[in-house]
């Protein structure tokens, strides 16, 4: 878990915190920094909210452990809302953080609810058959389905 | 109440993760083929709703795809509003098929009444001797 961060990663971060002289400072470039995007990308939120947790209570909270929870708060700040929310709505308890509940309300003030969905063809419905070619030429050719339809080119 | 404040078509629809901001990319004003059936290979329909502080945090949404008078698709859509005030609704509709030209309709229905629509134009142009087309 102490490898979190390379030691690169954890220098650019120092130095955004040392210069930041209010929490909204703090936000904007800790969630631009490339180092915090790729905690969110690698770890699930439970994972981030794990390791966050470890850091703030731990008893030797040092400049490396800091750093590190801001990195973890930010990246959690990135995930999904619905994932995230319980967590965010309680890290005010976290004193040992400065501008923890500045930051938490910046933060739940940008959170915004989204939801996606996808809905694929029937093509069943639409009158359309599917069909594997009849033989693949090479071992890495990825089976490619044909949409049996005579296709000319269209505009939108 | 719950509204729609925003409902439209476009290729791509994107969430900026940093940002949290919602961008429309290519947005669908019309579709235009010269021959029918057009396979759309895919599109987006998104959809920005607002409720007031009173209102419900979950609403349960119905989205038809209409073609004229015929329905081409639908999906069930349960929003969560989670404390907030507005919520935004991205559906990815993975092809569709249109059989002729008209008007192509998206309808969001809750509890079986018309809560938000929208719709584009689609236009036979040019015609050749093609049996399907794609866009």
């Amino acid at each position: 878990m102490s490898n979190l961060l390379r030691s690169q990663e954890l220098d650019g971060l120092k130095e955004i915190f040392l210069f930041a002289n209010t929490p909204s400072y703090l936000y904007k470039n800790f969630r631009q920094n490339p180092a915090v995007f790729g905690l969110a990308k690698k770890y699930q939120t439970e994972e981030l909210i794990e390791f966050f947790e470890q850091f703030v209570k731990s008893e030797k909270l040092d400049a490396e452990s800091l750093i590190t929870s801001y990195a973890l708060l930010f990246a959690i700040s990135l995930k999904d809302y619905a994932e995230s929310r319980r967590f965010l709505k309680g890290i005010d308890r976290y004193k040992n953080l400065e501008w923890i509940k500045e930051l938490q309300q910046i933060i739940l003030a940008n959170a915004k609810a989204t939801n996606i969905r996808s809905v694929d063809l029937d093509y069943k419905r639409n009158g359309i058959s599917l069909s594997k070619p009849a033989r693949a030429t090479s071992k890495n050719v990825t089976t490619n389905y044909t949409v049996e339809l005579a296709i000319t080119q269209g505009s939108r | 109440m719950i509204r729609s404040k925003l409902m439209l078509f476009a290729e791509n629809i994107i969430r900026d993760a940093q940002t949290n901001n919602i961008s429309a990319i290519n947005i669908i004003e019309e579709f235009s083929s010269p021959a029918f059936p057009l396979f759309l290979a895919g599109f987006n329909v998104l959809n920005l709703l607002e409720r007031e502080k009173d209102d419900e945090q979950t609403i349960s949404l119905l989205l038809k795809i209409f073609l004229n008078e015929d329905e081409l698709t639908s999906l069930d859509i349960h929003m969560d509003f989670q404390d907030k005030l507005g919520n935004r609704n991205i559906v990815t509709i993975n092809g569709l098929v249109l059989p002729n030209s008209g008007i192509l309709r998206a309808v969001l229905l809750h509890n079986e009444k018309e809560f938000a629509s929208h719709e584009v134009s689609v236009q036979k142009i040019g015609e050749t001797d093609k049996k399907v087309a794609i866009a």
